[in-house]
């Protein structure tokens, strides 16, 4: 679909507006104004994995990070700009993934506690200790 | 010349691997965190409990999971509202991602987030972070007892 650049009529084609009656030339800029006619860019939408990702660091370990990182993913789901919202995801995943890291140190660290303390408890049911001399 | 080894994530090897793996690491999980929850006689400590005193929003997670296995679910509720709310919405969608992946065919269906949505859950979690710290009637209802 072309425009006039005089009127912006419909052009039917041929080599003058039906309209007013210019000249069509300047194939761009029948286009540009077609642009401008078309809707607002769209934005993103909501990146759901992100979104259960960061509720998840929030709930169970790091609450702030949590927290920023749920308040980009908003951010990037109501950017008009594709790359500010890419780089606002890009945030939220390097917040989620340093969540992620101090949750599975808290579980190592966790998992070490427990199995120091299963073998200090058999050692001690078993008489180790006493053998030992420390209990 | 060494071409670096990239993992293909979505190669067949990689999500047969990752789909006997990932149930039975959960399950190993499970079974550990059950174990440590009944010797121990308690969660693990929150670090934002510890340095402020004031509960964060998981505060209570450990209570309410000891309350599960004890299958007492109303105490677990107690415990954590917030948590016994939208775990089953994160476990449902958890499984959703898992299946999509290993057999490549999304066919959980899931209803449709949007922002506002999202901006509510912001709103609720930072209001359940600062109400369940009150220490009045209403509020209390809110921290882990």
């Amino acid at each position: 679909m072309a425009f006039c650049t005089n009127c912006g009529t419909e052009l039917k084609g041929g080599k003058f507006c039906v309209n007013c009656g210019a000249a069509v030339d300047q194939p761009e800029a029948e286009v540009k104004k077609e642009e401008q006619a078309a809707p607002a860019p769209a934005k993103m939408g909501l990146d759901v994995k992100m979104l259960v990702w960061s509720i998840i660091n929030t709930v169970l370990c790091c609450q702030i990070l949590g927290i920023i990182a749920l308040v980009f993913t908003i951010l990037a789901s109501e950017a008009t700009d594709a790359e500010i919202a890419k780089k606002y995801l890009k945030t939220t995943k390097i917040l989620n993934i340093v969540g992620i890291i101090c949750m599975a140190l808290y579980i190592l660290f966790i998992i070490a506690y427990v199995i120091i303390m299963i073998i200090f408890g058999s050692l001690w049911g078993l008489g180790v200790m006493s053998a030992m001399g420390m209990a | 010349m060494t071409e670096k080894r990239r993992i293909d994530w979505y190669s067949k090897k990689m999500r047969i691997f990752v789909g006997i793996a990932l149930p039975l690491t959960v399950i190993a999980l499970a079974v550990f965190i059950a174990v440590a929850l009944s010797l121990l006689e308690q969660g693990p400590p929150c670090l934002f409990y510890r340095f402020t005193g004031l509960y964060c929003p998981g505060c209570g997670t450990g209570r309410a999971a000891m309350a599960i296995l004890d299958g007492n679910l109303l105490l677990a509720f107690r415990n954590q509202p917030l948590m016994m709310l939208i775990a089953p919405f994160v476990l449902y969608y958890l499984i959703k991602v898992y299946i999509a992946y290993v057999f490549g065919k999304d066919i959980l269906p899931f209803f449709k987030i949007d922002t506002k949505l999202a901006i509510g859950l912001l709103v609720v979690i930072l209001l359940y972070w600062v109400l369940r710290n009150i220490p009045v009637k209403p509020f209390t209802y809110l921290a882990p007892i």
